[in-house]
Parts: structure tokens; sequence; C-alpha cells
């Protein structure tokens, strides 16, 4: 029989041995999902039925829109007078001449795609009307009228020098917005009267065998990039579809893979396997990711065929399908699934069947319906607060990027907060999936994530930390926005109650979660008392470490930016005038100082550093340090990434030398009271151009001095670490 | 090799607290092939599942090869097979593919792993079937397939749960040939049942399990000896009967053959 050292000398290497026990796996998922019937099923019998089902639905339902909404009203706007008489007289030139032709029968000559879906258009006369531009803007506001959505089509006439000088010619300029597909039609439908009187002037001089070779006017179409109406445009359900889509590919192999795992006896042997919960739930999203993509991709093919073939893909997008608008679904999609995957795993993971799953699946798709009527909701403005709602987000997000009016920084965040929603989902799904509760019992519930557990731990698991944050986040953002809504009270009040509002959450639910998961609080938020070398370098390096934050957010911060945060706080940089420094100390350094440090490099740091290496973890919670400082209420302020993210950095690293969250405390403590003390003193700072709107650099000398002072300060915690692992190696012996 | 140290579990049902297993402790040796008997509900199928770290025990703990189930439970299932009778098998997925998947999450390199189940296939008698759907097979095929998986990673420890059930006579054959292929390989096995004639037959030594407290432990031979019942049918009967003063014997009993 091998002995325990036989047996894991006989392992192959670690990472390539992980890897391969992991691809196993998620062949094995992929296998068994991609095989099954009701899969195939759901991914093309679905589409193949519903999509042209819901064309023919979509267009009686628009063509009946149309019909309620009465008169259309086509806004065409010109710069003169002159010129809107001469189109206006061509105009209904134009409009005989196609009523004559159509009423001898001919069919019509003219005919575009767009026109073909709403055939109504041609029983039903817009009403047309021309607008003058007021003569003291010039020609350009024509474009911009329509570009602002203001009109639906501008037309510019532009004189042509001609050989026969005896004979006016020009050509009609007309510009149209090319995000509406209103206004594309009203051009269509201008350059289509235009076009008419052209060829009837040509028809009568080929008549007068070429007495005069001169073509009287032309007319040329041009788009320009335009702010979308403010009509409901089809687009906005688009996210709605998505949502439909990818839930509807993701559903079942959710189900299948984790509540079918347990129906078919197939969980215990999985469970009695040397594989990590994560791992398990880390394939089974995959192989549903894919299903749900693939779904949704079956599904967009039909839907946009369905588009096509019914003339509708100009209402839908504007500029029709191009391989960009096909691009921009396929990111989306890429999101919605992912979201979903994670999100119907974890609910399905509580489940011990098929029916159980389907009764916890159904609450979850009807709630989900809600945010995807949000992106039909008119003037509705994706926010920072927005941004991080989970599913919300994403819809708005998409129709933002459907609308090609996405800001860049909220899509990062949007996106951001999707996956950090994605991977919380999943930690919750590898807490329960499998347990005994799930595995054996018949009873398990919700609640049994709430429950303590029985076990004391030292640290707290990842997943409960991660969970703690997600709960923290949103409260925190909340609980800012409460007491920004607190008028009656005076600054100073107010930074106190915020103080010991964000001091009790960050105290109170990581505890709460600490109690659940059974977490004993000395080790879990690393209270051990320090070193007494280790607290000096930490004071040290409290007072040296902040030329550096200043240096980085000068770099960071642009003119334009300075100017308007100083617009932004001018108000509040009164008002804090006023608030006496120990007001400012308690609520702005002691407090945040306190609860920052016990959660992000107690609580958070504790389980990170259980998990990953030391590198990693300080990382890791470094990055979501600095994210919590980047939103503040309902704005962004990216300037505050770097600084944090530095401070989070050296924090972490005092953290994890010390052992102990005690000299992290003081060093934060410190910075922060000592940015605020110069802050408050500016004026008897003025003449060391202590300032941010300055953006003067600090001297050289400064700096130089400060980073000798703060390698001096690691180099006294490096020495208290060395010197306690010394003592308890002596004390081992 | 396995040493149970006090193995207790309480559950819940109905908000009371519910004594599934009682302080259970016994050991077993390498080649050692140890019943664990008792009527449904007497706590074995539990105790089987604490030691494999599938169920949490409210206290005490299980070793196996010196690795304690509560600081390393994936090194306890590195070591362990698992035989249970409510095993299903991944329907859309063929022996073959099923064999490898678990030789890939065990760890067992590729070449290894081929040699082994084209082993395992004929010593169960697997191979006419490995490349077809598991769902199209027969109750006996499947649990061969079930016994070839549980010894895709070569395990020095085996533990079977209710390994006989729902088998017809051939079925049955195919277990016992198996539990002695095990005993032979030098392998420490437990068995649960309650078919006690079945455990007469395969096991070395029992443990009796009843209302989640061990009863007796000793060999056939030692409880012959110590009760006028000559089959262990007999001696199950007494002790429900009378579990009680049972229990008193027992423990005398257990002293003795300490």
């Amino acid at each position: 029989m091998p002995s325990s050292s036989d047996f894991d000398s006989q392992r192959p290497a670690k990472t390539s041995a992980m890897t391969f026990r992991f691809s196993g796996l998620l062949k094995k998922e992929l296998r068994e999902i991609l095989r099954d019937r009701r899969t195939i099923i759901t991914l093309v019998l679905m589409p193949l039925l519903v999509y042209p089902l819901l064309g023919l639905l979509l267009q009686k339902f628009f063509l009946n829109q149309i019909t309620q909404m009465g008169k259309v009203e086509y806004r065409i706007i010109l710069p003169n007078d002159s010129e809107g008489q001469m189109l206006r007289a061509l105009f209904h030139k134009g409009d005989k001449l196609l009523a004559s032709k159509q009423k001898q029968g001919e069919a019509e000559t003219v005919k575009t795609k767009s026109d073909a879906a709403l055939a109504t258009f041609k029983q039903e006369k817009p009403v047309i009307k021309f607008l003058i531009l007021d003569q003291s803007e010039n020609r350009q506001s024509v474009a911009a009228l329509v570009r602002a959505g203001a009109v639906d089509v501008g037309v510019r006439y532009i004189p042509i020098e001609t050989p026969n000088h005896d004979k006016d010619s020009g050509r009609f300029d007309i510009i149209y917005g090319a995000q509406s597909a209103h206004s594309r039609r009203v051009a269509e439908y201008v350059e289509q009267r235009l076009q008419a009187v052209r060829w009837d002037y040509r028809d009568r001089l080929l008549d007068e065998l070429g007495t005069s070779d001169t073509v009287p006017f032309a007319a040329s179409v041009s788009a320009v990039e335009s702010k979308p109406g403010k009509a409901f445009s089809l687009v906005t359900i688009v996210p709605l579809i998505l949502i439909l889509m990818t839930m509807t590919g993701a559903v079942y192999p959710a189900i299948d893979l984790t509540a079918g795992e347990r129906e078919r006896g197939t969980l215990e042997t999985l469970m009695a396997a040397p594989l990590p919960r994560m791992w398990i739930l880390s394939a089974k999203f995959i192989a549903v990711l894919v299903v749900a993509i693939m779904t949704a991709l079956v599904n967009m093919t039909a839907m946009l065929a369905t588009a096509y073939a019914n003339g509708l893909e100009t209402v839908l997008f504007g500029e029709g399908i191009t391989s960009f608008v096909l691009l921009e679904i396929l990111l989306l999609l890429v999101i919605f699934a992912a979201f979903f995957s994670a999100v119907l795993l974890c609910i399905t993971s509580f489940a011990r069947s098929f029916k159980e799953a389907q009764a916890y699946l159904i609450p979850l798709m009807l709630i989900s319906m809600a945010p995807g009527i949000l992106g039909m909701v008119p003037d509705l403005k994706m926010t920072p607060v927005w941004a991080v709602i989970p599913l919300a987000n994403i819809v708005l997000l998409s129709r933002d990027f459907l609308l090609h009016e996405a800001q860049p920084l909220l899509f990062f965040v949007s996106v951001f907060s999707t996956l950090f929603y994605g991977v919380v989902a999943l930690s919750l799904a590898a807490r329960i999936f499998g347990t005994d509760t799930i595995l054996y019992q018949n009873n398990s519930s919700w609640t049994d994530l709430l429950k303590r557990s029985h076990q004391t731990h030292a640290v707290p698991a990842l997943n409960n930390a991660m969970l703690c944050l997600a709960v923290l986040f949103p409260v925190f953002i909340l609980s800012a926005s409460f007491v920004s809504r607190l008028g009656e009270i005076s600054i100073s009040q107010r930074l106190l109650v915020s103080g010991t509002l964000t001091f009790s959450l960050f105290l109170l639910i990581p505890l709460l979660f600490a109690r659940l998961g059974g977490v004993k609080l000395k080790t879990g938020f690393r209270l051990r008392p320090p070193r007494i070398l280790a607290c000096l370098g930490a004071i040290l390096l409290g007072f040296t470490l902040w030329p550096f934050a200043y240096e980085l957010e000068i770099m960071v911060l642009s003119d334009d930016r300075i100017e308007s945060l100083s617009k932004l706080f001018e108000s509040l940089k009164l008002e804090l005038g006023t608030v006496p420094l120990w007001v400012k100390l308690v609520s702005l350094a002691v407090l945040p100082a306190l609860c920052e440090e016990l959660f992000f490099r107690g609580y958070l740091l504790s389980a990170l550093l259980n998990r990953v290496s030391n590198k990693w973890a300080i990382l890791a919670s470094s990055l979501l340090f600095a994210v919590f400082h980047v939103i503040v209420r309902d704005s962004l302020f990216i300037e505050r990434f770097f600084p944090s993210f530095l401070m989070g950095l050296c924090l972490g690293y005092v953290n994890v030398l010390s052992r102990s969250v005690i000299p992290g405390i003081m060093l934060h403590m410190i910075h922060n009271g000592l940015l605020l003390t110069i802050a408050s003193y500016q004026d008897s700072f003025s003449e060391w151009e202590i300032n941010l709107a300055n953006q003067k650099h600090l001297p050289m000398v400064w700096l130089g001095g400060s980073l000798l002072l703060v390698i001096v300060g690691f180099f006294l915690i490096r020495i208290s670490n060395r010197s306690r692992q010394s003592q308890s190696a002596g004390g081992s012996d | 090799m396995i040493v149970v140290k006090e193995l207790t579990r309480i559950f819940e049902a109905d908000k009371q607290d519910v004594l599934a297993v009682d302080q259970v402790s016994f050991e077993v040796q390498q080649g050692e092939v140890y019943g664990l008997l008792g009527p449904n509900g007497a706590g074995k199928t539990t105790t089987l599942r604490m030691i494999l770290g599938l169920l949490q025990p409210t206290s005490g703990d299980a070793e196996v090869e010196g690795f304690l189930v509560s600081r390393h439970p994936d090194e306890i299932k590195r070591r362990v097979g698992l035989v249970s009778t409510s095993a299903g098998l991944y329907q859309w997925l063929t022996p073959r593919e099923i064999l490898s998947f678990f030789a890939d999450v065990y760890g067992v390199p590729h070449q290894e792993a081929t040699e082994r189940i084209a082993k395992l296939s004929r010593l169960f008698e697997i191979t006419s079937f490995l490349d077809r759907r598991a769902a199209t097979l027969s109750t006996g095929q499947k649990q061969r397939v079930n016994l070839a998986r549980s010894l895709i990673h070569n395990p020095p420890v085996m533990l079977m749960d209710e390994p006989t059930r729902g088998l017809d006579v051939v079925g049955s054959k195919v277990i016992f040939d198996y539990i002695d292929h095990l005993r032979d390989e030098g392998k420490a096995v437990i068995v649960c049942t309650h078919r006690l004639d079945e455990a007469e037959q395969l096991c070395d030594r029992f443990g009796l399990l009843y209302n989640g407290k061990k009863c007796y432990e000793g060999t056939l031979a030692e409880l012959q000896q110590c009760t006028s019942c000559q089959t262990l049918t007999q001696i199950f009967l007494q002790l429900l009967a009378a579990p009680v003063e049972y229990q008193e014997t027992a423990t005398i009993i257990q002293e003795k053959v300490i």
C-alpha cells in the first residue's frame, strides 16, 4: 500500500494537472449539454417558429400604430424664403406628377426598402411643413438643426454655373439624420418628388428634340450625424429582446446541469471527486454560457432575417443591418449571456429537482422583464448609480450603445460591475451547490445561506467576503445619497452623520458576515497586536506618502477637469471652510481610516490572502479599494482612482508585512488627517504653492526627502516582521 | 488505514434535532472488508458520507491513511472510491467517456487512464457496450460501469453503499467477485448493507448499527460465541426485539473482544 507521500509524488506537476482536470470537467459539461435533444430543440426549433410569427406581429403592430397616429408630419427646413418658395413649387409639381402617374395605374417607379414595410404611408399622405431658417442664422445651421433632431430634413439650393448663362441651374442638397429612419424616409420622399420633376423635364426635352441641354436643377442626398428623435425608437426594444434571447438559452442548461445532476444521481459521485466546488461551477458556467450564446446567435440570425424579410431593419437599426451593428449586438449578447448564466446557475444551485428549479426561475424571469422595459423609458439617462444596478445597467448600456450615446466610462463601469455580480453569483452558487443540504436533504432553502456556520474559521471564505462587498457596495452608495438629502442640518453635522453612518456600515455588515461564516474576529479582521517598530514605520509613512499621492493626482487631472471640479466644489469649499478642523479630522480621517482598513485590509484581505499569493491579494484589494473611491454618490471621480490605488498598495503591503491591520489604520489616519490639515491651512501654505488648482509640482528636494523616509518606513516594518518571525521560530524550537 | 473517531451527526427535521449517528467509532485495516450493518435508518449511509466528507459531522472525525477529513477533505477524496446504488450515470455520455472523465478529475495521466479503462472493461465485462450511450444500458450494465468508475483512480480505500440493491443473482455475483478482487488487491473496504446473508459471505468483520449507535462489533465467530444465535439475521432480530438489553450485551461482548 503506498504511503501518503508516495501518493503525492505520483501526481503530475500541479499547474498542468489543474488545467488537465478542469478541461476534463469542461469537456464533460459541454458534451452532456450539447448532446441533449432538449437543448437542440430550444436552440433551433424555437427561433425558427417564434421569429417569423413575431415579425408578422411586429409589422401588424407597427402598421396599426401608424394608422392610430393619424397624419404623419414631415418637417423640412430651408435657409431662406426664396429657396423655400422654389422647393415648395417643385415639390408640389412633383407630387402632382407622381399622383397622376399612380392614377394612370402605373406602378410607382421609385420604391425604397423602408417604404415596403410602411405601405400605408402611400395611402396616408403626410403633412408637409416647410420651415424657413431665421435670417440671422447662417447656412450651416440647416445641418445643425437636422443633427439636433429639431427638423427631419434640411434642403439647401446651390446654384451651378452652366454653359448656357441664360438658363438657371442648381443642385438641391437634401440633408437627413443618419441615425433616424424617419429622417431618411422624409429625405427619400422629397427626393422622389424632385426626381419626378426632373424626369418630367427630360421627357419634355426629348419631345422637343433637344432644344435645350441644361437641366434646371439636380438633387443630391447627404446624411449628417444626428441625435435620434425623442420619439419612441424601436431600438429601445432590443435590450428586452436580448434578455429574452439569452435567458431562453440559459434556462434549460442551468437547470439540467445543477438540479438535473442531482435528479439523475450523478451529483454525489461528482462531489466525491477531489474538485473545488468553484471549478465545478465554473465549468458549468462556461457550458451554460456557450449554450446561451449559441441560442442567442440562432435567435439573432432568425430575428435579423425576419426583420430583413419584412423590411423592418431600418426601422429597428436606423442605417440598417451593417457589420458594425452585428458586432455591437454580439458584444451585448455576450454580456447578457454571461450575466444570466451566472445568475441562473446561482438560483438553480439551490434546487434539488427540475420542478423546484423551474419554480425558482419563474419569479426571476418576471423580475428581469422590468429592467428590460427601462430601456424604453424616454429621457432615462444612464448615471453612475444606474451603472452599478444589476441588469438595469446593461439594459441602459445596450440602449445607449445602439443609439451611439454610450459614455466610455459608464460603459466600463457597467461591464465591470456586471462581471463582478456574475462572480458573486457564481461564488454564492459554489457555496451552496453540492452541500449536504442540497445533496441529501429535502428541506433546505435560501435561508441556508444566512445560517450561521457550525464551525469556526480563522479567516473568512472568499465568497463570504465577496458577498459582503456586494452588499456593502450598494448600501454605501444609497446611504451617501440619503445623507445628501438631509438639507436641514449644518455641514458639520452632515459630515459627522455621514462619517458615523459609513463607519457603522463598514463595521456592522462585515461583522454580520463574520458571524454568519463563523469567522474569528481577531484573525478574520487581522486585529493582531503589532510590533512597536511596525507602528513607528507606519506613522512615518503616514507623514511621508502624501507628496506621491499629490503628484499622481496632478498627473491625472486635466485643466478642464480642474475647472469643472472647482466649479462643482466651489460652494462646498466655502461651506467646508466653516467646519472646525476636529470635525473634519473625525469624519474624514479617523472614521474612514478605521472602517476602510477593517474591511479592505482586514476582512477582505484576509480572505484573499487565504486563497491567492500576497502579491495578488494586495493588488485585488487595492483595485476594489480604488473603485470604491471613484464612485461618489451619483458621479464618478476617476482622478481619485490612481492615488487611492497607490494608497491601497502601500496599505496592503504594510498590512501583509506587519500581519496586522493596526499599523495601516495609523498610516491611513495620519495620511488623511495631514491632507485635511494642509487643505485647512492652505493660505499659510500658499508660499509653498501646495495647491492642486495650480498644478504645480512639489520641489524635487521634497520628493527626494519623502522617498527616503518612505523607504525607512517600509524598512522599519520589515525589520519588525523579521524580529517577529525569529522570535516565533525561537519559541517553537 | 481507516479510523473513525466518535462520529456524530444531528439533523434538523421539522425544527427538531434528530440524532442520526451517535459517537460511532471503528477501524478498518488494509485488505479487510468491514460490514456496516443495520436496518433502514440506522445511520450506515450517513456514517459513510461523513467518512468521505460529503456530510459534515456535528462532532468527531474520520481519518484515511493519516489524513483527517475535517482538515484535508480533498486528500481523503483522492484516496477513496465510492460505490452507491443511488449513483447514476451521465445519460448522454458513453461508458468510455464517463470513465475517461473521472480519470481526468482524479488527475490520472492520459496513458495510464487508457490502460486502466481497458483493464477495468475486461474485468467487469463492459467492453461490448463501452461506446454506447449510458441511457440505453440495463441496470446491471450501469452497475458494472459504476464499479469500474469507482476504481478508475486505483484508490486504496473503497466505500460501498448497498452495492447489491436492485440487482439479480448474476448482478450480485459480480459484486461479490468485485469485493473479493478488492480484498486481494489489499484495499480497505467498508460495505453498508441490510442484506445480512450477503454480509456473512462478504465481510471479515461487522459493526452493527441501531438507531445511530454502534451496538456490536466483531467477527461472526465472536458473535456466535457470545450469543446463542448462529446467523447474523437471528442476531439482528434479537437486537430489534430487545434493543436496550441487547445493547448491554453488545457492550460486554465488545469488552471481551478488546
